[in-house]
């Protein structure tokens, strides 16, 4: 089996997580304006709660269920927290605010779970492996490439060939203007958190049998997330999905051939890198959104 | 233009904040207090008797990361003094009845939290003497304060050699450890692995901070003259997630074993994805052989496994039997190596405050200095010029889907 064609199907998955995660922070930054840095700690959530459904629901229902919990968390957050933030403001109090939600998060999860780790019952997990070309390649690791495909499909079909897809992106474009058309912008607004958080807690809930699940697992994750935002454009979603595939790979190969500490090193120094030859970074011209 | 300067304003931010993500977690201090006289059930068995009401209170510090990737470490650290002394108060308190309160506070692995943590320990809340600090860069980073502070502070859980070399004569005459220093096991270790088994080439895994990296250099400094060498040594950041790039360089160079140090949510993870990648090599160093890790490691994967660890709830002492009896009853599982630590400096600081001539902070130390007693392992505490302890530490391994100990390994 070749050592590159391992750490590749290594780095689509890495890729294939990231690019969940990034694709909801970049659609609800583009439609809302909101920075979240709530996502890595809406992210864990998904992961606690796919470790309770997933044994009562089954694979595929416990993380769609926990993927419908979490959108109810981003309903709840939309119309508690973030609608009541001026639009004008959104972008400077959503960074106090979702910095303030993910201390609240954390620390309830280690009220209600403690801080220990918790993990999906063995039983509960998907078992096996798959023969790709010679790498061998966990089932739970592939269900997370699969996953992702079919969950970026349908938010590529919502955004380009929908009515709330078009809404969506003219309320990113151009708040006024939407608004003076016709356009509802709560409910907008609303559907494009729904969905953000969704994809947060879906990357969560579908990484809860690889990993384990643990109050602080969103951390280290989210700071890697911005840079691929930023890295791909803030708020252009195919930006951001193209992006975390590349930085997944890079990371494997950085870490594969270099030493562990070097794939935190090699995303942040691409971003510097992007940062000063390209400031609205790889994908930033296109029209946001979509 | 204004997305020119709020994406400049982003990377910023979030180059910042990852920076010091590994270290903060971005957790606030808290802190908590134990029940001065809420003996718990576990208790129930002990000869009951009231603390003196009008005597006050002692209050024992305690500084473990309460959040972050080794908040679990920490809680049971704190659950197994926590035990020692709901114990102790249920017999009466100490020094002629006064109760002990615990007091804890969150350092979160971090030396600057530490050091605020020991700052309020010591001002506000007027601890005679601490228990911590966990990470072995919290506790080195404090050692000077509680120096200068004239405070004991006894170590069970870090395992840092520079803890032993600053500590006792000519140095901080206030650190004591009870718990192994890396070196003393790694020594273990290697004497095991190259008399016991056929390991010639080992694989290094540690944790990107004090712990593993100090530990990944005891264990090659102790393998080279054993004939063993270390063909890698990777360290991944506290928090990491995913490890499929260092197990796929494993499967590339089938190293006889793989040492870990790291800890935490990050050992588990590495486990998990160690099964389910298909990797067939041992583990050894610092395997944590408890909790959800066992599950893991009773995998035919893993067969051959072995862990120099300072502590297993198998071992068969009367006090350790008790031990594990009490915590179980209290927290509902089996204590861990942290659990443990907990307790067992918990009762030396105990003993020491039952012998001291008062309960100034510098009595303290000097009954800490005089100390002689059985630990619940089955060794002696005592402390050396050094202020360490050389309690018996143990080679573990799996037979049958249980943890054993293999063999004793002296500290």
């Amino acid at each position: 089996m070749s050592f590159v064609w391992l750490l590749l199907v290594n780095g689509v998955v890495l890729g294939a997580t990231y690019a969940l995660l990034s694709a909801g922070l970049s659609l609800i930054f583009g439609v809302l304006n909101v920075v979240n840095f709530a996502h890595g700690a809406l992210y864990m959530l998904g992961a606690f709660a796919a470790v309770i459904t997933i044994p009562k629901f089954g694979y595929l229902g416990g993380i769609i269920a926990a993927c419908l919990i979490l959108g109810l968390v981003g309903v709840l957050l939309q119309d508690g927290i973030f609608r009541w933030i001026p639009p004008d403001e959104g972008f400077s109090r959503s960074l106090l605010v979702t910095i303030g939600l993910t201390m609240i998060i954390q620390s309830g999860a280690i009220l209600i779970w403690g801080a220990r780790t918790r993990t999906v019952p063995s039983e509960s997990s998907p078992k096996g492996s798959i023969e790709l070309l010679g790498a061998t390649l966990p089932v739970a690791r592939g269900y997370i490439v699969l996953v992702a495909a079919v969950a970026l499909t349908a938010l590529y079909l919502i955004l380009n060939r929908s009515q709330l897809g078009r809404a969506m992106r003219g309320v990113a474009q151009n708040r006024l203007a939407a608004l003076v058309v016709g356009i509802p912008r709560p409910r907008v607004e609303r559907y494009a958190m729904t969905i953000g958080v969704a994809l947060a807690g879906l990357a969560g809930a579908v990484l809860a049998p690889v990993y384990s699940a643990s109050p602080q697992m969103g951390i280290e994750i989210l700071f890697k997330v911005f840079a691929i935002v930023v890295i791909g454009g803030l708020a252009s979603v195919p930006g951001a999905v193209v992006t975390a595939m590349g930085v997944g790979v890079l990371e494997s190969f950085a870490g594969g051939y270099g030493s562990t500490v070097i794939q935190n090193g090699a995303v942040f120094a691409a971003m510097i890198i992007i940062m000063v030859i390209r400031p609205q970074g790889l994908f930033g011209r296109q029209v946001r959104v979509a | 233009m204004r997305n020119k300067w709020v994406m400049v304003g982003l990377s910023v931010t979030a180059l910042l904040l990852a920076s010091c993500s590994t270290a903060t977690n971005g957790a606030s201090t808290t802190t908590t207090t134990e029940s001065a006289t809420g003996a718990g059930d576990a208790t129930s068995s002990e000869t009951s008797q009231e603390p003196n009401a009008d005597a006050s209170p002692v209050i024992i510090g305690l500084t473990v990361p309460l959040s972050g990737t080794a908040a679990g470490l920490g809680e049971n650290e704190k659950n197994g003094a926590s035990l020692a002394i709901d114990i102790a108060n249920a017999a009466g308190g100490v020094a002629g009845g006064h109760p002990i309160e615990l007091t804890s506070v969150d350092n979160e692995c971090n030396p600057t939290t530490g050091v605020s943590s020991i700052n309020r320990l010591i001002d506000q809340d007027k601890a005679v003497a601490i228990i911590g600090a966990l990470c072995s860069g919290v506790t080195l980073a404090i050692m000077p304060i509680l120096e200068e502070s004239e405070v004991p502070l006894v170590v069970g859980v870090s395992s840092s050699p520079d803890i032993e070399k600053q500590a006792g004569v000519g140095g901080n005459t206030y650190t004591f450890r009870t718990g192994p220093s890396d070196a003393a096991l790694a020594t273990g270790l290697a004497e095991y692995l190259s008399e016991n088994t056929e390991v010639k080439r080992v694989a290094i895994l540690g944790e990107d901070g004090a712990y593993g990296r100090i530990g990944s250099d005891a264990l090659t400094a102790a393998l080279e003259p054993a004939g063993i060498s270390v063909i890698s040594a990777d360290f991944a950041p506290l928090g990491t997630s995913d490890f499929s790039t260092v197990i796929a360089k494993y499967q590339r160079d089938q190293p006889d074993v793989i040492a870990l140090y790291i800890e935490g949510a990050d050992h588990l993870n590495f486990l998990k994805q160690a099964q389910s990648a298909g990797l067939e090599i041992p583990v050894t160093g610092r395997v944590e052989m408890e909790g959800e890790n066992l599950d893991v490691l009773k995998s035919p994967g893993f067969a051959g496994s072995t862990s120099v660890y300072p502590y297993g709830s198998a071992i068969d002492t009367a006090a350790n039997r008790d031990f594990v009896e009490k915590f179980v009853a209290k927290y509902g599982h089996e204590p861990t190596n942290e659990a443990f630590a907990g307790y067992q400096v918990a009762l030396v600081l105990i003993d020491a405050l039952n012998r001291a001539d008062d309960l100034a902070s510098s009595s303290i130390r000097d009954a800490l200095a005089d100390t002689g007693l059985e630990s619940v392992k089955g060794g002696k505490i005592s402390f050396d010029d050094h202020n360490q302890a050389h309690d018996v530490a143990f080679i573990l391994g799996i037979e049958g889907g249980e943890v054993i100990v293999i063999t004793d390994v002296n500290t």
